[in-house]
C-alpha cells in the first residue's frame, strides 16, 4: 500500500524476559493515524489501562516516528513518545528532535516498544536491525552527557544517536526527562519511566536508507524547502525561541514572579538580544535542520562562568520571568543542570517559583526548604535546582510534582500553577485567553503546542481580540488538530509552513513520500488524534472538571501592563469551554461521542 | 502650500492636529534600528501605515505583510489593517518580531 516513508515494522522488546520481536504495523493505522503521535496513542489505548501504575512493569514507552522522519528533507529529527505519566499520573505524549528517531529508520524500524521491567540495569542497543540488551551497571547513576559517551564506546559507534535516562530519574524524580543526545522527550517524567524498567539508554546506528515513491520529485522538493525554511526563519536562527521574551512581557504576558505579574521588570537582560550579545557561541542544529534555531551559550564571568547550555524560550521563562531572576548566567547554568541531571526544565523552573512564592509568604520556611529561597536570587535557584536533580533534602520534595505535593502541602494548592498536573507554560492566560482554553483541554495537561498556541492568531488574524472568548473553542480546536498531524509527520514544528504543513495543508510532500494522497485528509487525523487521546483520558477518569485553570487565573487580575485587570472567569472559561466541547463533538462533560471503530473506521484486531 | 494650509485651519479656529507616537522598538527591532524608543510628532490624524512609513524612512526597517508585529496601545493590529487604522493622536506603537510558533 505505501511506497515509502514506513518500514512497516515496530520493534517490542519484552525487558522482564529480555524477548525480542519484530511485529507489523496495520497499514490502516497509518492511514487513519498517520505515524508519530497518531500511533504511538493508539497503541497506548489497546495497552495501558486506566489502573496501570505509572512506574510499574506493566506501564510502557511507545516511541514512533512519522513518516518523514530521517528523510532527506528539512528537520525529518522529529519522533515521539506516550506512555502514562509519572508527574500527572494519566497518558501523556511528547516529541523530541536529536537523532535517534532517524536511526530507528535506518535500522529498519518505525516504532520501539520497551515493556516490562528488566533484572538489572541495562542499556539497548539497536544496530541496523540486530538488538542486543547489555549492562547499564558502569553508568547507572552518571549525569547523561557522561553517560552518554560511555554508551557510545561500550557501542563501538561514535556516531550513534543514544538517549539517556538521567540521575533524577534513577533516583525517583516524577519530573524527569529523557534526554535525547542535547534534545530531549522533556515533559511529563518519561525519563522515570525509563529508569523504572531499569533502563538507562537506548542506542541506535543504522546504515540503510528509507524509501520513497518519488525520490526524483522529492529531490528538488527538499531543496526548495531547505532554502524556504532558512528565509523565513532567519530570526529563529539568529535570536532562537528566545526572541519572544521581551516580546511577551511586552505584552503584558510575561509569567513572573510565579504567575503574579505578566510583565517583568527585569527583562532586559534575559531577552535575546542581551543573550545574543553577551553569552552565545554558535548555533546548533537537530538532524538536517537548516534553521538551527538553538542558540549554545557561556556564562564568561561572575558566580556560573564557563557554564554552557542552549536555553530556549519556555527554559528562559521558567527560570527567568517566573523566579524573577534576571542573571541569564543563572539561567544557562540551571538549564544546564538539568540536562545533566535529566529534569524538565519547565516544570522545574515553575515548581521552584512555586517554592519561592511560599517561601515569602512564609508557608515554606528556611529550615524546611534548607535554603533561603527568594524570588530573583539566582544563586539559590540553582542550589534549588542541584537539589532536586539529586533528589535531596526539600529538593526530592519538589522533584516529584504538583500532584504530589498538592497531597502533601494542601495549604499552598493556590500558589500551583499547572492543568491535570502538568506546569503552565511561559504564556500568561490572562493575556491571552485562547492560551488558558488551550491549557486547560490540552491533552496532556496544560501545554501550549500540544493544547494550541493561539497567541499569533489572537493577535494578529484581526478576527479576534485577545481578551475576549467568542470564538476561542473554535480556533483552538482547530490549532490543536494543525499540531497534531504535525505531530504524527517527524518533522519540527517551525519549519512545517515551508513544506505546506499548516492548517490548510498544500502540497504534496506526503505523495511524493508514501504514494497515498495524504494531504487532503490531514486535518482530518489531527482532530483524530485528539479524540483518541480524549479517550484514553476519559477512561482515566477525565470529565469537564478537570479542564479547569488553578484559582489564581479565574479569580486574581493582572497587576499592570497592557493586561492590566484581566481576569479569565470561570464564567467566561464556561463559555469557551463550551464551544470547545460542542467544536468538538463532545457532550458538555466532555466526553467524545465516538469509539475507537468509529475513529478508525473499521475494527482492528 | 503647506503652511498656507495649516495658516488656514488656524484661522478658521480649528487648531492644528498633531499625532504624537511614542515608538518602542523591542527585541530584534531595538538591533535593527539602533534605538529602543523615540517619539515621532505627525500631522494630522494619522494611520498606522503612515506612521510605519515614517520609521522606515527614518530607520532603514522594511514593514510588509509578515515582516514585524505591530502593537498600538498594546494591541496587535495584523498588516492588512494598516492602511485604515487610524490611531488616537497620543500612542504608543511598538514595533516587535513576527511571532511564528510556540
Ligand atoms: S528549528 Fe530548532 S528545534 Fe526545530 S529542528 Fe531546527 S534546531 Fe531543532
Amino acid at each position: 500500500m505505501y511506497q515509502g516513508g514506513y518500514t512497516g515494522i515496530l520493534l517490542r522488546i519484552d525487558l522482564t524476559n529480555s524477548k525480542v520481536t519484530r511485529e507489523q504495523v496495520p497499514p490502516v493505522v497509518y492511514r487513519k493515524l498517520l505515524g508519530g503521535r497518531g500511533v504511538a496513542a493508539y497503541y497506548y489505548y489497546r495497552e495501558i489501562g486506566a489502573d496501570v501504575n505509572p512506574t510499574s512493569a506493566d506501564n510502557k514507552l511507545f516511541f514512533f516516528t512519522g513518516p518523514l522522519t530521517g528523510l532527506k528533507l528539512p528537520s525529518t529529527t522529529k519522533f515521539q513518545m506516550a506512555t502514562k505519566s509519572p508527574e500527572t499520573g494519566r497518558y501523556l505524549c511528547s516529541n523530541s528532535g536529536g537523532n535517534l528517531g532517524p536511526h530507528l529508520k535506518f535500522c529498519g524500524f518505525d516504532g520501539l516498544i520497551l515493556e516490562g521491567r528488566a533484572k538489572r540495569p541495562t542499556s539497548i542497543f539497536i544496530r541496523d536491525g540486530q538488538v542486543e540488551l547489555v549492562s547499564a551497571s558502569e553508568y547507572w547513576l552518571d549525569t547523561n552527557f557522561v553517560a552518554g559517551e560511555k554508551v557510545r564506546s561500550q557501542f563501538g559507534e561514535k556516531k550513534a544517536a543514544v538517549m539517556t535516562a538521567g540521575p533524577a530519574a534513577v533516583k525517583g524524580a516524577n519530573i524527569s526527562c529523557i534526554m535525547v543526545g542535547d534534545r530531549s522527550f522533556g515533559r511529563g517524567g518519561g525519563g522515570l519511566v525509563m529508569a523504572s524498567k531499569n533502563i538507562k539508554a537506548v542506542a541506535a546506528y543504522g546504515t540503510g536508507s528509507i524509501p520513497v515513491a518519488q525520490p526524483e520529485q522529492l529531490a528538488d522538493f527538499a531543496s526548495l524547502a531547505i532554502k524556504s525554511a532558512r528565509e523565513s526563519k532567519k530570526s529563529h536562527t539568529r535570536f532562537g525561541t528566545a526572541q519572544y521574551t521581551d516580546v511577551m512581557s511586552e505584552l503584558g504576558c510575561y509569567p513572573s514572579y510565579n504567575f503574579q505579574t505578566g510583565v517583568f521588570d527585569e527583562v532586559e537582560t534575559i531577552s535575546a538580544s542581551h543573550m545574543v550579545q553577551h553569552y552565545k557561541i554558535k548555533n546548533a542544529a537537530c538532524y538536517r535542520c537548516p534553521v538551527a534555531c538553538a542558540q549554545l551559550c557561556e556564562v564568561p564571568e561572575g558566580l556560573f562562568r564557563g557554564a554552557k547550555s542552549d536555553p530556549e524560550y519556555e527554559t528562559i521563562g521558567a527560570f527567568g520571568g517566573q523566579c524573577g531572576v534576571s542573571d541569564f548566567g543563572a539561567i544557562i547554568r540551571a538549564n544546564q543542570l538539568c540536562d545533566e541531571y535529566g529534569l524538565d526544565t519547565m516544570s522545574c523552573g515553575t515548581i521552584i517559583a512555586y517554592a519561592m512564592e511560599c517561601y515569602e509568604r512564609g508557608l515554606f520556611t528556611e529550615d524546611l526548604l534548607g535554603m533561603k529561597l527568594p524570588f530573583g536570587n539566582g544563586e539559590a535557584m540553582v542550589a534549588m535546582v542541584r537539589k532536586m536533580g539529586e533528589m535531596e533534602g526539600f529538593g526530592a520534595e519538589l522533584a516529584k510534582g504538583f500532584l504530589y505535593l498538592q497531597q502533601k502541602y494542601p495549604d499552598t494548592e493556590y500558589f500551583m500553577m499547572h492543568a491535570k498536573g502538568m506546569p503552565f507554560a511561559a504564556y500568561e492566560p490572562r493575556g491571552f485567553f485562547g492560551i488558558g482554553l488551550s491549557y486547560g483541554t490540552s491533552s496532556r495537561g496544560a501545554c501550549h503546542n500540544v493544547g494550541g498556541w493561539t497567541i499569533r492568531d489572537e493577535l494578529l488574524s484581526g478576527k479576534y481580540d485577545r481578551f475576549a472568548v467568542e470564538g476561542k473553542g473554535i480556533l483552538v480546536k482547530n490549532i490543536q488538530d494543525t499540531r497534531g498531524y504535525i505531530d504524527c509527520l517527524g518533522i519540527c514544528t517551525v519549519v512545517r509552513s515551508s513544506m505546506g504543513f499548516t492548517d490548510v495543508p498544500t502540497g504534496n510532500v506526503l505523495e511524493m513520500v508514501t504514494g497515498v494522497d495524504f494531504t487532503p485528509h490531514l486535518m482530518e487525523i489531527g482532530e483524530r488524534v485528539y479524540n483518541l487521546e480524549r479517550l484514553i483520558l476519559e477512561r482515566e477518569g477525565i470529565t469537564r472538571k478537570n479542564d479547569y485553570l488553578p484559582q489564581r487565573i479565574m479569580t486574581e487580575p493582572l497587576p499592570e501592563g497592557p493586561a492590566q485587570g484581566r481576569v479569565l472567569t470561570r464564567e467566561l472559561y464556561d463559555r469557551m469551554l463550551d464551544e470547545y466541547y460542542r467544536a468538538r463533538g463532545w457532550d458538555m462533560d466532555g466526553k467524545p461521542q465516538k469509539n475507537l471503530s468509529d475513529l478508525l473506521g473499521e475494527t482492528i484486531d | 502650500m503647506e503652511n498656507r494650509k495649516k495658516t488656514c485651519q488656524i484661522y478658521l479656529g480649528k487648531p492644528l492636529i498633531k499625532t504624537t507616537v511614542t515608538v518602542r522598538y523591542v527585541g530584534m527591532s531595538s538591533v535593527y534600528s539602533g534605538v529602543r524608543e523615540e517619539q515621532l510628532e505627525l500631522e494630522g490624524r494619522v494611520t498606522v501605515r503612515d506612521i510605519l512609513n515614517v520609521i522606515s524612512g527614518k530607520r532603514g526597517l522594511i514593514f510588509s505583510e509578515g515582516s514585524w508585529l505591530v502593537l498600538v496601545n498594546g494591541n496587535g493590529v495584523p498588516a492588512s489593517q494598516w492602511p485604515e487604522y487610524r490611531t488616537n493622536i497620543d500612542v504608543e506603537l511598538s514595533i516587535l518580531p513576527m511571532l511564528s510558533g510556540g
